[in-house]
Parts: C-alpha cells; structure tokens; sequence
C-alpha cells in the first residue's frame, strides 16, 4: 500500500490521490495542516472517524494514530481523536463508565474521582485514552492491579473499513462472543480505531500514603524491596529506580542514587497502623523522605513517560520471583556496559516483572553494540529463567535503530508472527493503519495480505 | 473486512449418519496414531458423549477420540481436514450451553487423557497443565505451596482446565479474583491447519497482539487449547464467610448494591432466593434461615489487619439494609459446608424436579431488584418453576427453570420463559452469558445483543483462524437460513416436532 522508490508516475497518483482524499475530506473540516508537512484530521465524533477511514480507504491513504508514527510518514496524515472526548454513559452504581476514547486521563479522572471513583491505573493527565489503550500500556501500579485490558467491559471499534462495531458490553463478566477487546487492546492502533469503552471503575480509596527511600548501594534497594514485598500489605505501587530516571523532577535534596518509591491506597486507619511496620522492615529507616503531593506528582509523571528521544528497551519476566531475578540480571548487566559512557538508566518494576532500561540520547550504543546487548540480555534472562521465562524487546526507538527494533521485537515462533500477520491482513488488508509498534518487518505492517499470500 | 456476514461454511449432510464415508476412511490412520483401545466408533460407545450439562440437546458423534499428548491432537486435526470432518474437543461434559456438541456430527476429540500437571513453579507462581486436568485435582495439589487457582465453578470437582478455558468459566470468587481469562498466561494450542504453538508464556506482560485473550473464551471454534500456564495465587491468611438473612429481596440487593458502591471488595457475594434455601436445607441439612426471602454468602478474605477493617463496614451495611439474621462461619468446616451447599444448589433442585433449563445472564448490578421481580412474573405467567442461586457481586444471574423433560407442555413454557428472561436481562442492559458460553444453546441470541457488523467482525475472526469451519462449526454464531439439517440433528423431541428453536 505505502509507494516507496522514485518512480515518477506513482508518485503523481500518490499526490492526486491525497489531493482527492483531502478534497473529499473538506466538506467535514476535519483536516488541518501540520506546521512542517502533512495533516492532521481531527474528527469530532464517531460518525467523521468512520468517514475518514471509508475515504482512506478509497483514496488508498495511509494513516496513523499516533503523533510518532504519523510524524515518521514520508507525509504524515495524523488521525486525532483528541476531539472525540464524550462521556457515553456513566452508571454511577454499578462502577462502570462508558466514554469515548480521545479524553484525557486528566478529565477523566477529575471526572470519576468527584464521584468517588478510582481507575486504579494511573497515567500522565495529558494522556489520550486511546493511547493506553493501544499500547495497554503499564503504569506503576501495574503489579498490583494488572494492565488497562483488565479494565476493559466492552469497546466500539471502528474497521480500517468505516464500520462502527461493538464488543464486550456494559456488564462485569460477559463470554458472549469472541472477546475482541482483549484483540484490540494492546494492538497498538494497527487493526481499527477504539473509538469508545466501556471501563470497570472502582471506589476511590479513603486515602494514600507514599513513602520515598533512597540507598547508595543498589543491593541495600534489593534488600529492602524483597523484605517489603514479602509483607501482605496492599501496596499501590513499588518502583526501583537510578536518580538519573528523574531528570528535571529531581528533588534537590536527593542525593543516593538508587530510590525505592512505594505506595499504600487504603483507610487512613489502616494506612496508620500500616507505617511503623514499613519503617521496621527498612534497612535504612533515615533514608526515608516524605514527598509532598505536587513532588510525587512530577515525580509520577516523569517515571510514567519516556523523554521523546531515549532509547528505551523493556524487559520481562515473570513477576513473583522478579525481585530475585532482577537483581541478578542488575549485576549481571554490571559486566555487559563495559564502556561506562553507555551504561543505561535503570528502572524497575518487580511486582510486574518489568525492567527498563532507559539511554538518554548522548548515552546511547551504537545499532549494532545494542543488538548484542540485548542477545546478550536473553541469554541471561533463559538462564535465570525457566521454561517460557521472560522477553527483551525495544519500548521506544529512536531514528536509527528501526532495524534493531525489527529484528529484536518480532515474535520468535514463525507461528505465532503468521497468525499475527493474518490478523493484520484481515483487519486492514491494504495497510491504510500505520503503527511502528506492532512487532512486524515493516513489508508485513504495509501489505500484510501480500505476506501471507 | 469481507462483504457482509459470512458464516464459516458448515458441513452440509442433512440426514443422518452424517460423515460415515469420511468417517470410515479416518478409522484406520487414527487408529494407528492412538491404537484401537482410544478410537471409539461403536454407537454404544459414543452415546455418552452424545451431551454435555445442557439437558435440552443432544447429538451423536460419528466417531470419538482420546489423545494422550499434544502431537497426537495436532495429528489428529490434520486428518480430519484432510478429510474435511468437522471435530469438537471436549473436556469433562459439564459445559451448559451444548458447547461440546457435534451438531452436525463429526468428530469429538476427548481431552480427558491428557490430564497431567506438567509443572508447579511455585518461584514465580505459575503451573503449566494439560487440558484435560480437572480443576479442583489442581487446587489439591497445590496445598502443600499454599498457593491456589482461583476459577472455581460449581463444577470444578468434576470440569477440566481446557473446558474453563474454551468458555472463559469464571465461578464463586471471580468478583475478587476475576475469570478464566484473568488468570491465563500462556497456552498451547492446535490451530484448525494442524500447527501447534504456543502463545503468551509466563510473564504477565505481552508482546504483540494478544492472541491468548483471544483464544479464551472462543468455546473451540479458534484452536484446540492443549496446555496451558496459569497464574497462581498466595493463599489468603484469614477467610471469613457471613450468611445474611433478609424478609425482602430489595433488602438483599440493596445491600449488594451498597456493597459494591461502598469499595468492600469480597471474595465473594452470593445470592439465594427462598426456593433455593429450601431446596438446599431439605437436600444438605445445612440450616439456612428457611423464612427468609433471600440469603447472602457473603466471603471477605485477607490479612488479619485488613478484615479487621471490612468487617465492620459490612456487618454496618447488612444492618442498614435489614438483614434479620446475620452469622459467621469462622471455621474452615463450616465455611466449608455453606460453600458445599451452594455450589450443590442446582443438584438440590434435582428433588424437585428431574431437568432444570439453566441461564447465564449479566445485568448490570444496580438492576438485580428490578430483574429479580420481572423473573418472578414470567414464572407466575408462564407456570413454571424457578429457583435464583447466583454471582449476585457480578450481576451474574442464574435462573434455573426446573421442569419434566417427559411433559412437553411444560417444555414449551419453559423455553418461552427462557427466552422472556433473557429478554428482560438484555433491555437492562445485560447479555447472554457471563460464565457458561454461548454455545449452540444460546447462538440464535447473539443478533439480539449484536449488529451484524458486530457478528460480522467475530466472524471474520473465526474465517482467519479456521477459513474451512472445521473447528466446533455451530457454536456462537447462530446458523443460517436453511441450516434445518442442524436443528434436524439435534434430538430433543420439541425441536424435532418443530417447535421453538432455543
């Protein structure tokens, strides 16, 4: 679908045809022009999504929901849903809300919380519904409360085709039917538009408390970790993390580099009795720091989001042992960053069996350094892990490494990468949605119907 | 997407026997794969697996089949595309919605052989199982770890791990610890083209589109799920069950209502009308308050700190709520024995009556009173008898329409019943089914819940992984126009007088 190569006349239909796409488009004024080159089309409701697709589809256009993708396009036609932001329906007493997938998670829980509602799963407040969504993206509370899949009853989905189709419902449990949501969810825009969900929500809690502690030694952080993390305490969140992570959302004071962030959302009584027992099991109870709220906030953002140009790889495995494996894998990496000028920010989250590891752009190895770097990571990974343990993949991926991200994201079954090209091509079969993430060679995420073939 | 609905063609043989030509010439390559002992093609031998737990329907396979290993069922696909003979697999029988039935004959692949514990990897909270285990051997065997798997439906001493798998079962506790697809990390599964492969794994995280998501719930029509890895749980310290009494229904949902608004998450929360308690009384002895409308069973479990806290909140809703009699099972014997004799509801109305018609419907929580009482009506207008037992934290009805299979009057009230229940649970905004599966029972309703561009796209699903529909063809979707050879295969004497269609 996407024309590549020099070809003179192609290149004359492909501009004919954005022209006609754009002509067509017009009456709905939904298309803007991007300050440097391309357009963004920014629908208003459900009813202009579906349009946009129906004449992509005739026009032969290829689009992108993500502002990164759209960007990355020899000539972005950025999809927005910023303006499809509507509340559907909200049934207060059953804990669920229905809304359209272009809010923010800001509104969304200014929302919900004046109600007494909690999404427990908390994001940047500038953050579109749809992108959590299409990426089910992880939060810091993700160990304790699972991924936005788990959140979802039911979705509207919109074909590359224009067709506005429903799944799931408004209900807890529902197996009527194939369960696409767990199909979209996660498909990081590359099969249709989730136009709206249907959320379980769940009562906010009466309070919250955070505790910050910071160690010189990493190991100290380990320790700590795996003594709370023994405890059944309800926590909220438990995150690792090397002071660089922070940045700019550094608090001036902190001075240790390795910080241990954990947080309880529960009854201030139970919060109370809860504190001394966290601080008796500290190996430095004097690291503690208390954060105030807009601290933690920036400090919350900043660990949930990924500076535009780090190279960011993810890591995981398998989540009760992750402390134990983690640790290792830390020290292990200790002998892999043999030129310390490349050594990666560390990041992580045991309780959801994840790990980060971040290379601001004056950090970052060279394509090929990397490409062993994270063989070299698996290896460990099989070692540590048993049978079906653990995956290494690119989170985010700055220009130069695409082929690193290919080779090393792809599924490894040939099974599994056919099935997912055969969805793809049966969802979009002339690769109008443009997504980078999904983890297929570019040749299957543009023509995927050819590939099968 | 394709041009309009398309349904994955069905083999087409209208009278029976149904695949005897291709059967016969199956015989041999799968005897020599399995041995003669686990291919069963006497009519003696495949009349038991002639139904499942929906009583309303059978049919006959043409032939029945026990692998013993995943290979064996990846080959066994294979021959039966090979052959274009359509193939069901089938865990224990106790699906509710005619799932496992070969309704237009074919071949049943039993799952029963494969019923190894492969692995318990208590380090990372995982065990690897094969289809065929029975869900409670599984719980057994993980006391001595004090982990547990928390699925548990009424059937579970008897239901396998590939059959709640293939209907995403959920059970008692999923209002805490969720369904089947909650706790699935990785499966291993035949695909309809013969491959074997896994997806997912161990990590709870996943890489590329979430094809184990997919594959739960799809009631066999997508793959046949061999093995599976699923999340085990730490064992609660502390469990509390409380039985709460109430003179008026409205009193009963009230509190459910409360509860659910007020954040208590319990482990489980129970609801049984006064048919239910009788029956249950007269069949377990168990002594629930006999006067009472409606009975909760109510579970929070936890650390010792945190009840200390849900407690109160609870017993002060109950109180609100006027519950005229509240009591705590605090041994495990007689937490026990309330569970035995919930779980044991539907074996207690077999006293009464010798079938029951069994519902599965989801309303939305805040509608239980609204619900409960049109239900009540529709038994008063139609004469039959119903008893409420169900996942009241879930919204989870279960109407059991109790009724004489020999009385084909009653019958036909009892599908006309039916169908007005689920009538009433869908303009409340509800569905079909919210544990059991759609199956054959319930695939002529799925267009009362979706468009058809929404059947259009399940379907375009089903035609990427199975484009011949050979994997269990008449499931979930309901049948086209024309398709009498499936009703005529069917044998429950009212549909073969052609009478209402359920």
């Amino acid at each position: 679908m996407m024309t590549f190569g020099n070809d003179a006349a192609a290149q004359a239909r492909s501009e004919q045809q954005r022209a006609d796409f754009l002509a067509a488009l017009r009456p709905m004024g939904v298309a803007q022009p991007l300050p440097a080159q391309g357009w963004m089309l920014l629908p208003t409701n459900v009813e202009q999504v579906s349009k946009v697709l129906a004449l992509a589809q005739t026009y032969e256009q290829v689009l992108a929901l993500s502002e990164t993708d759209a960007l990355s396009l020899p000539m972005p036609m950025w999809l927005n849903m910023t303006l499809v932001s509507q509340v559907r329906r909200y049934r207060q007493a059953d804990l669920t809300l229905s809304v359209e997938t272009g809010i923010t998670f800001g509104t969304l829980t200014k929302l919900i919380h004046s109600h007494g509602h909690d999404w427990p799963l908390h994001y940047p407040e500038e953050m579109q519904l749809i992108d959590i969504l299409a990426e089910d993206r992880p939060a810091l509370e993700t160990g304790f409360f699972g991924y936005p899949r788990d959140y979802v009853l039911g979705l509207e989905f919109i074909t590359p085709e224009g067709h506005i189709t429903r799944c799931g419902g408004e209900v807890v449990k529902n197996v009527s039917g194939y369960d696409l949501a767990k199909l979209y969810v996660g498909s990081f825009h590359a099969l249709g538009v989730m136009s709206a969900v249907t959320l379980k929500l769940c009562a906010l809690p009466q309070g919250y408390r955070s505790w910050l502690f910071e160690f010189e030694d990493l190991h100290q952080g380990f320790q700590t970790l795996t003594r709370l993390m023994q405890q059944p305490f309800p926590f909220s969140r438990c995150e690792l993390y090397h002071r660089d992570r922070l940045g700019s959302a550094q608090h001036a004071k902190t001075v240790a580099p390795w910080q241990l962030l954990v947080e309880i959302r529960e009854d201030n009584t139970l919060l109370k009795q809860v504190t001394p027992l966290i601080r008796d099991l500290v190996v430095q109870p004097e690291s503690e720091s208390s954060l105030h709220p807009a601290r933690e906030k920036a400090l919350v953002q900043r660990l949930s989001t990924w500076p535009e140009r780090e190279l960011v790889v993810e890591i995981a495995m398998p989540v009760h042992a992750a402390a134990a494996s983690l640790e290792d894998l830390c020290f292990r990496l200790n002998t892999l960053f043999r030129i310390p000028e490349h050594t990666p920010i560390l990041q992580l989250r045991p309780a959801a069996g994840l790990a980060y590891l971040l290379w601001p752009p004056e950090r970052q190895p060279g394509p090929a350094d990397l490409l062993n770097l994270l063989q070299e990571i698996q290896n460990i990974l099989a070692q540590r892990n048993r049978w079906m343990g653990a995956f290494v993949r690119l989170a985010q991926c700055p220009p130069g490494y695409e082929a690193v991200a290919e080779q090393a994201n792809l599924p490894t079954s040939p099974l599994l990468r056919d099935l997912m090209i055969r969805c793809k091509g049966g969802f979009d079969p002339n690769g109008i949605l443009y997504s980078s993430r999904l983890p297929l060679t570019a040749q299957a995420l543009a023509s995927p119907q050819e590939v099968t073939r | 997407m394709a041009e309009g609905p398309t349904l994955p063609a069905l083999p087409s043989s209208p009278d029976a026997p149904h695949y005897t030509h291709q059967v016969q010439a199956l015989i041999p390559p799968l005897q020599a794969l399995l041995g003669k002992r686990y291919v069963l093609d006497r009519p003696e031998e495949r009349l038991v697996y002639e139904c499942d737990a929906c009583l309303l329907l059978t049919a006959q396979p043409d032939l029945v089949v026990l692998p013993a290993t995943p290979q064996e069922v990846a080959a066994i696909v294979k021959l039966c595309r090979e052959h274009q003979v359509p193939y069901i697999a089938r865990g224990a029988g106790t699906g509710l919605s005619g799932g496992a039935l070969p309704v237009n004959g074919g071949v049943i692949i039993g799952l029963n052989r494969m019923n190894r514990i492969v692995e318990i990897d208590a380090d990372h909270r995982t065990a690897t199982v094969e289809a065929g285990v029975v869900n409670a051997w599984l719980n057994r065997e993980l006391l001595p770890y004090n982990l547990f798997y928390a699925p548990d439906p009424s059937s579970q001493s008897a239901c396998t791990l590939g059959g709640n798998i293939a209907e995403n079962a959920g059970g008692i506790h999923c209002i805490k610890y969720g369904v089947t697809s909650d706790h699935i990390l990785g499966l291993e599964v035949v695909l309809p083209d013969g491959s074997l492969t896994w997806m997912g794994g161990k990590t709870r995280h996943s890489h590329g589109l979430n094809l184990t998501g997919l594959m739960v719930g799809s009631e066999g029509t997508l793959g046949i799920v061999t093995r599976a890895i699923v999340k085990l749980l730490p064992r609660p310290q502390t469990i509390r069950v409380y039985l709460a009494a109430f003179e008026a229904t409205v009193q009963a949902t009230g509190a459910v209502s409360k509860i659910i608004e007020s954040g208590l998450v319990a482990s489980a929360l129970e609801f049984m009308d006064r048919f239910t308690v009788q029956a249950v009384n007269e069949a377990f002895g168990v002594g629930f308050p006999q006067t009472s409308e409606a009975v909760l069973l109510i579970e929070l479990d936890g650390t010792a700190m945190t009840l200390s806290h849900q407690e109160p909140k609870l017993l002060s809703i109950l109180e609100a709520f006027q519950a005229c009699q509240t009591r705590v099972a605090e041994s495990e014997e007689e937490r026990s024995r309330l569970w035995a004799a919930r779980k044991g509801a539907v074996a207690a109305y077999g006293r009464m009556l010798p079938a029951f018609y069994l519902h599965d419907c989801v309303i939305p929580r805040s509608e239980l009173t609204s619900v409960l009482t049109q239900i009540q009506q529709i038994a008063e207008t139609h004469q039959i008898t119903i008893g409420n037992v169900f996942h009241a934290g879930d919204g989870n009805l279960h109407p059991n329409i109790l009724f004489d299979p020999d009385d084909p009057a009653m019958v036909k009230r009892v599908l006309q019943g039916g169908e007005e229940i689920l009538k009433v649970c869908l303009a409340a905004g509800g569905t079909l089914s919210g544990e059991h599966g759609i199956g054959i029972e319930k695939s002529q309703y799925m267009p009362l819940v979706y468009s058809p561009e929404d059947l259009n796209q399940m379907l375009e699903v089903k035609s990427l992984f199975d484009p011949e529909g050979l994997a269990n063809p008449a499931k979930i979707f309901p049948v086209r126009k024309g398709c009498g050879e499936t009703r005529n295969a069917l044998q429950h004497p009212l549909l073969a007088q052609g009478e209402a269609w359920i």
